[in-house]
């Protein structure tokens, strides 16, 4: 085994004044070349014992326990030298990269910051390095994108450039903190075979954090299990799923989504029909100020049966948001129809009372309950306010009745009621924001990307859910995500989006067991499985896609839209 | 500079040229919506004969349709010639050059005040945190609270009659000596201006040293101070000069309390008695000069913000 480059030896963290230590005795090591899985749900201190490591505890948080970077436990250095020894020793990769890059700085700024002030390198030798590390990454044209701003790349590049960036000291370790979470199925494949590049070329060691045991699996050669601030075991990702013998585990391992939920009603009519949808944005032109047309839909017609569900899936920039948009009446179309029970619903209602009378019908469910609820506002107050926009006339002691029923829908707690969505887990959050879209009785739910910030164990929760409510309320399901795992779970239906374009749609069944498309392949390949080697397949999308390829997706975020 | 750029700012420009002439039309009208005649303001005081109400009328085309009426006004105001004074009878423009330096000088001054002050306690509060901060906390909220008027009677109380150290009358006479007498009028317009911008930026700097991207610098061992001005208070700036830029331009409407309280005979205490005493041509003129200063200074304070910003601004153009 050769020298072990990060270890972490009986580490607890507590928060300021709390009784319990939110991490509890953790003892990790991880060797040079090797990749270190550290896995387990949200809240399980994953996250909390590889910040420790980096230094970016929150104030006040303790740390007992050793680690040793390379060798050196960092409680015998001084505060100084320990800022070196991270900046040098360590690369950090974060979740977000968006939030994690400086809008406002250029990606050369940022490439050579710690070159020039940690390094003590000149700004020209700086500049150089940073151009090598980004082709290192595979980044094209490093020279243009050095002078762009974060708010110009897509965030799979974006996530590229936090690598090269992390690389520029040399460092040995890189803690990865769920650096895929937020990207789709491709790209995750190509960041990740970028890692594994890097991981050979340079003789990384790697801890990963991921809530993905899947993913794990696929790239880390061990694997620690982590729950409630304990490793319960540490496992040969080879031969995982025999050697498990830890229950929760084996939870995990059996969390992956139980299959065919779903049965569609046949027969009646359609409750939502579209047809030849298509829409254009105006944006600017990658280089000088020209003005072009970007199609964002294009041609794009399916229908929805009561109590059916139907899926769309492609990547981000595929247009499938853009889609739900102008079904929701938040974007208007520039050619084809939308039908909703035999109503034209093609352009946005006019005036409140069209409005609402439309919600009735048709309602929302977001990515991200943590932005798509009012922190100010109780679960209660949410729902009451809610349920109240459709019954006016209704006393407090109904509206609250309502409430209540909304809460058991969703399988929530009464007591969490009185609670505001910062003391709620995501899955519970995500749970008062179904009940939100649930309160209008609606007869269509859209589901914009309403899984895919939530750990795989409470995706199952909230897919099984949905698909109860489905059954029990006959509430038709159009789902939109670029997780084709979630969609083939709770869809009967799929239409599968490139670049604006159905490549493909059809029942479910035909069209994810028997693809036609070169495409649907593709994004079926890049879901991580047993025995799967990350790919770097961007070279070949480029040429099939010149367009959007080289401008990235800047052209496929209009204003208005979320990245 | 990139065609967009150039677009961007004739736009400005533009919008600078509307928001002005609007401003001139509306300025204008308060002639008419005045009580009282203007014919006999003119004549100040004597009891007209039909004869001289003639003469006047005709000399201030007051005859004339009321476009017309506005299109001699402003076609003189930008050759420069701003009227006569019904008061002083004597042409504004002289009535305005003497009074506009000590009136700026005055407001330069509180402005370096407010920045220095404003935006150190700010940084000191937010970066510092515990005691510090809630010491600023409690001075702002003071600071807030306190009208211009009642600080400047307590600095003429304390500074000037207690403890003697600054005069509290007049203006002072050379640029050494007009500083020393504008210092209280300086520090009473500034006290409040001083706890907003305060608050401003230690909530903009707060709120930008718990962005994720901080903790990215932190990691890759950026030194703290490099950290703090190209990430937080770099990120923060738009924010604090937007604000700032809107408060600090209505400051020259504002140095009129100082300048009453101090016995100042710049532009603020012009307009008060102007205004007092319906010398219309004289109100006309100043608060035109005031807009103006106000919408070129925020248009200026938008550039950089920009500059600072590019992609708010294509954000902006783009909703």
């Amino acid at each position: 085994m050769s020298a072990l480059v990060l270890e972490l030896d009986g580490v607890s963290i507590a928060a300021p004044g709390a009784d319990e230590p939110l991490v509890r005795g953790v003892s990790l090591q991880v060797a040079a070349g090797e990749v270190l899985g550290l896995v387990g749900e949200s809240g399980s201190g994953k996250t909390l014992s590889v910040r420790a490591v980096a230094g970016l505890l929150p104030a006040g948080f303790e740390t007992e326990g050793v680690i040793r970077i390379d060798g050196e436990d960092i409680a015998t250095l001084s505060a100084a030298r320990l800022v070196d020894v991270r900046a040098r020793r360590l690369g950090m990769v974060f979740q977000t990269p968006r939030a994690h890059l400086n809008p406002l700085r250029t990606i050369g700024d940022f490439m050579t910051e710690a070159l020039v002030t940690v390094g003590g390198e000149s700004r020209g030798a700086a500049e150089q390095r940073a151009m090598e590390l980004l082709a290192e990454v595979g980044i094209g044209d490093p020279e243009r994108r050095m002078r762009q701003r974060p708010g110009d790349l897509s965030g799979g590049l974006l996530q590229r450039v936090m690598i090269a960036a992390t690389l520029a000291m040399d460092p040995p370790i890189l803690l990865a903190d769920e650096i895929t979470t937020a990207l789709d199925v491709t790209t995750q494949e190509e960041v990740m075979a970028v890692l594994a590049d890097l991981r050979k070329s340079r003789n990384l060691a790697v801890l990963f954090i991921t809530h993905d045991l899947a993913l794990a699996s696929a790239v880390c050669d061990r694997i620690a299990v982590m729950q409630d601030g304990r490793i319960v075991e540490t496992l040969k990702a080879a031969t995982m799923r025999a050697d498990a013998c830890d229950p929760y585990t084996q939870r995990l391992l059996s969390a992956v989504l139980p299959a065919d939920l779903r049965t569609g009603e046949k027969g009646s009519d359609p409750v939502l029909v579209v047809e030849g949808l298509r829409k254009t944005f105006r944006v600017r032109a990658a280089r000088g100020g020209r003005r072009e047309s970007f199609v964002a839909v294009d041609d794009i017609g399916f229908s929805l049966s009561p109590g059916g569900s139907l899926g769309i899936v492609g990547e981000s920039g595929s247009g499938k948001s853009t889609t739900a948009r102008i079904i929701c009446g938040l974007e208007r179309p520039d050619a084809g129809s939308v039908s909703v029970k035999g109503e034209d619903w093609t352009l946005p209602a006019r005036g409140t009372a069209g409005r609402r009378r439309r919600a009735r019908i048709a309602q929302m469910v977001f990515q991200d309950p943590y932005l798509s609820l009012d922190r100010r506002q109780t679960v209660r107050q949410c729902l009451r306010e809610a349920v109240g926009v459709h019954r006016r006339s209704d006393s407090l002691a109904e509206l609250d009745a309502r409430v209540d029923e909304l809460l058991e829908a969703v399988r929530l707690d009464l007591a969490l009621a009185d609670r505001r969505p910062r003391s709620l887990s995501g899955g519970q959050r995500q749970r008062v924001a179904i009940a939100r879209a649930l309160a209008a009785d609606p007869e269509i739910l859209v589901l914009d990307e309403a899984v895919s910030a939530l750990d795989v164990t409470t995706q199952v929760e909230i897919l099984t859910l949905l698909d109860r409510i489905r059954r029990e309320t006959g509430v038709a399901l159009l789902m939109i995500s670029h997780d084709i795992a979630a969609v083939r779970r709770l869809c009967d239906y799929v239409v599968v989006m490139q670049a604006g374009r159905a490549v493909e749609q059809g029942p479910i069944a035909d069209v994810l067991d028997r693809p036609k498309a070169e495409y649907t392949r593709l994004l079926l390949d890049s879901i991580p499985h047993e025995g799967w080697v990350p790919q770097r397949r961007i070279p070949a999308r480029t040429q099939s896609l010149p367009s959007v390829a080289t401008s990235t997706t800047p052209v496929a975020v209009p204003p208005g839209r979320k990245r | 500079m990139s065609a967009s750029t150039i677009r961007q700012l004739l736009g400005k420009l533009g919008a600078l040229a509307l928001t002005l002439f609007l401003s001139s039309v509306v300025i204008f009208s308060s002639i008419l919506l005045t009580p009282g005649d203007p014919v006999a303001a003119i004549a100040g005081g004597r009891r007209p004969t039909p004869e001289m109400i003639e003469a006047i009328r005709e000399a201030h085309h007051l005859d004339q349709p009321v476009w017309l009426q506005y299109l001699y006004w402003i076609g003189d105001v930008l050759r420069g010639d701003l009227g006569t004074s019904f008061l002083y009878k004597a042409p504004v423009v002289d009535l305005i050059a003497p009074r506009l330096g000590v009136t700026v000088l005055l407001v330069l001054y509180t402005i370096v005040l407010i920045v220095i002050f404003g935006i150190g306690s700010g940084i000191l509060a937010a970066r510092r945190g515990g005691a510090v901060d809630k010491t600023v906390l409690v001075a702002t909220s003071v600071g807030v609270a306190m009208p211009t008027f009642v600080v400047a009677i307590l600095l003429i109380w304390v500074f000037g009659r207690l403890l003697s150290w600054f005069p509290v009358y007049g203006a002072g006479e050379g640029l050494l000596d007009t500083l020393y007498h504008l210092t209280l009028p300086a520090i009473s317009l500034a006290v409040l201006y001083i706890a907003y911008l305060s608050r401003i930026t230690r909530s903009a700097i707060v709120a930008q040293q718990g962005a994720e991207h901080v903790d990215t610098a932190m990691v890759r061992g950026i030194p703290r101070g490099r950290i703090f001005r190209n990430h937080v208070f770099l990120n923060a700036s738009p924010q604090i000069l937007s604000i700032s830029g809107a408060t600090v331009a209505g400051l020259f409407a504002v140095s009129a309390i100082a300048e009453q309280a101090f016995g100042i005979g710049g532009i603020g205490s012009l307009l008060v008695e102007a205004a007092a005493r319906k010398d219309l041509p004289v109100v006309q003129v100043l608060s035109l000069l005031l807009v103006a200063l106000f919408v070129v200074l925020n248009a200026v304070i938008d550039v950089v913000v920009a500059v600072i910003d590019p992609d708010s601004a294509k954000s902006r153009r783009d909703a």
